[in-house]
């Protein structure tokens, strides 16, 4: 079942004419993992954002759910129905890494009793452990802040798994670790995930592999 | 209840940054706690003031409209008891003033009196005392406020009954019981009335030396009886002048009672006018005070105001990311907007309420100061205009010389109110921030 379609998704950055992305087409469904490889600066980050609802199309139609997305709550979208993991992490540095994870349970009005607890068991699922959950963001590794990334994008149990390069900082193991949770959300929960990625070993867990080029989305790989 | 905890994490967690603007929302808040309090006070105060001043009105001579007419008429006793009768006025205060020869007895300061003092080639004879008469229970102002007492006897309480000064009695020998005689001071007209001494006052007041020697003017020659005694007096009709004191229900009525008196006669070159001299004398250093407060306030206001937004903007750059991640999760504008304000809330609630603790402390000894030194800037202004009582002991207005401020609930509410500005002002930066920006733009931003 479609969950996000693209229809003639074209976009320019402001003050430019140049398009970033061109009359893009594609659909994504629950129950699989996609990967969008391309070299840098071909807008693979940019086309997440659009489908993430944090950036609006030039032209052309974004659906999440058979809806626009430029007429959906997109608040409301990120807090409850897509989950994005940032090439940058994006965290809230001064915080913990379990408080993290915990506001963005409340942001979601995620309906747990006991939402501390609820953030360990997330945050150890991707590898932290509880003493590792309660120090600031800022004195965590690049790869244990990105685990927290990831635990905060599946924190609340989203349709629309969106990953920018969720493994880069991370090692050998812990990347098995991390796409073998993705690969799992997605094919035993049914959710959507799609991952932006540079790395073929990480394309390989994916079902659909698409490239972005000059501007243009086409499937290489399924 | 989310907004509000992590709110008070985040002051935790950006403890350099929240100190800082703690500080200085502190020292806003305790200067304008200082300012308002003594405000309020001093407005209390001056309202109190105003409304006594205000309501207290008397006949004036309006000099310049005057010059347009040739017969200038006092208004006579019948139209000021006729203007007394309007319905704007609580009550009238009447006082009368007869100047009078003594028969047969020494005025202190004169030489000699019962016809024999002629002014030189004229037919009148030189007035020796005064007749003075009010309408006031007690007597007059200066028995109320002890610049006169009564020594022997009692006050008057029959017709024609009076008291007379102890110097005066001593010179003459007069002792309670006695009768004097007094008469007009036109020699074809005398008119004799004759009191009967019921009491000898005693003056409390130093003896001023005025530069004259008028019997007149002496304060110990000043006989005492009642208004209709004095108004009963035959010689009254041709030399007695009533003065009328209205007090008035409302201060705000003035106009509306000037036009009454009007319409009973009183002519137009008479106004009817508060006593605007004694009330600034009284209150003006309280109102000095108050000029210098409000002055300190609106500066402290606008540097404040403008350090704060300063900060705020500072605060923003700084917290633009975490703006952005905020906004990134999905946390709607409105609620980020409500966190920050909380923030802002708390920190000035803590702010307002140290500075409401300490701005009692302050308040006192810093309005003491300030009406110290209004007080010898206003005494310092008298002299070098020059300005003297002209008829000695007459009605001392003494300045406000202390006053106590103290926290009022107005006072509160309005430290409460500036507050909240305050914190409107230190979020301000930040709401405009985030209204104006979608999420990413914020974040790429910040990169």
């Amino acid at each position: 079942m479609s969950i996000l379609s693209l229809q003639n998704v074209t976009y320019q950055y402001e003050g430019t004419k140049k398009s970033v992305l061109k009359d893009i087409d594609a659909e994504f469904e629950t129950g699989a993992l996609y990967g969008i490889m391309g070299k840098s600066g071909a807008g693979k980050s940019t086309l997440l954002s659009l489908i993430s609802g944090l950036d609006l199309a030039t032209s052309g139609l974004v659906s999440y759910g058979g809806k626009d997305m430029r007429r959906l709550d997109r608040d409301r979208c990120r807090a409850k129905d897509i989950g994005v993991i940032f090439q940058g992490y994006n965290l809230l540095t001064n915080a913990t890494a379990v408080e993290n994870i915990e506001l963005s349970m409340h942001i979601s009005k995620a309906k747990m009793k006991n939402k501390r607890k609820a953030a360990y068991a997330m945050l150890e699922r991707v590898g932290i452990d509880r003493e590792t959950a309660d120090r600031k963001v800022l004195k965590l590794s690049g790869g244990e802040q990105q685990r927290v990334g990831i635990a905060r994008a599946l924190s609340h149990d989203p349709a629309l798994i969106i990953a920018d390069e969720p493994t880069g900082n991370l090692d050998g193991d812990t990347e098995e670790n991390i796409m073998g949770i993705l690969r799992d959300i997605a094919h035993e929960q049914g959710k959507c995930v799609i991952i932006v990625t540079h790395s073929d070993k990480v394309a390989a867990h994916c079902d659909v592999v698409h490239h972005l080029e000059k501007g243009k989305l086409r499937v290489v790989g399924q | 209840m989310y907004l509000l905890k992590n709110a008070l994490k985040n002051l935790s967690r950006n403890k350099g940054r929240n100190i800082l603007i703690g500080l200085i929302t502190l020292a806003i808040i305790l200067a304008v706690s200082v300012s308002i309090v003594i405000n309020t006070t001093v407005d209390s105060i001056t309202k109190d003031y105003k409304s006594r001043f205000g309501a207290e009105v008397t006949l004036f001579l309006d000099t310049e409209t005057a010059k347009q007419h040739t017969d200038i008429q006092y208004p006579t006793a019948q139209q000021q008891m006729e203007i007394a009768k309007s319905g704007l006025l609580q009550k009238t205060d009447y006082a009368s003033t007869l100047s009078v020869a003594l028969q047969d007895l020494e005025a202190i300061g004169g030489t000699m009196v019962g016809g024999s003092a002629d002014l030189s080639g004229a037919d009148d004879i030189s007035p020796g005392a005064r007749v003075k008469a009010t309408s006031n229970p007690n007597i007059s102002e200066d028995f109320a406020n002890g610049s006169r007492s009564i020594a022997e006897g009692r006050a008057f309480k029959e017709p024609n009954e009076c008291l007379i000064s102890e110097e005066l009695a001593k010179l003459n020998g007069l002792s309670v019981g006695d009768q004097i005689t007094v008469t007009n001071t036109m020699k074809d007209a005398l008119m004799p009335h004759t009191f009967t001494v019921c009491g000898i006052y005693r003056d409390n007041l130093p003896e001023e030396n005025t530069g004259f020697n008028v019997p007149q003017l002496n304060r110990g020659n000043e006989i005492l009886t009642d208004l209709d005694t004095a108004l009963g007096m035959e010689m009254y009709g041709a030399r007695g002048v009533l003065n009328a004191t209205y007090f008035l229900k409302d201060p705000g009525m003035l106009e509306a009672f000037q036009r009454e008196a009007a319409e009973k006669g009183l002519a137009p070159y008479y106004r009817a006018t508060t006593d605007e001299d004694a009330y600034n004398k009284i209150v003006g250093p309280v109102e000095g005070i108050s000029k210098i407060v409000t002055i300190f306030l609106v500066m402290v206001l606008i540097f404040g105001g403008v350090i704060l937004l300063f900060l705020s903007v500072m605060a923003v750059r700084e917290r633009g990311y975490e703006i952005g991640v905020l906004r990134a999760m999905g946390m709607k504008r409105g609620k980020v907007i409500v966190g920050m304000i909380c923030e802002s809330l708390m920190i000035a609630l803590l702010c307002l309420t140290i500075g409401l603790a300490l701005s009692t402390t302050l308040s006192q000894p810093i309005a003491d100061t300030l009406l110290q030194d209004q007080t010898r800037i206003a005494e310092e202004q008298r002299q070098n205009s020059g300005t003297m009582e002209l008829i000695p002991g007459a009605q001392e207005k003494n300045t406000i010389s202390e006053i106590s401020v103290r926290l009022t609930p107005q006072a509160i509410g309005q430290i409460g109110g500036l507050a909240l500005v305050l914190v409107l002002i230190s979020s301000s930066a930040g709401i405009l921030y985030i209204t104006r920006f979608e999420p990413m733009k914020i974040l790429s931003e910040r990169g």
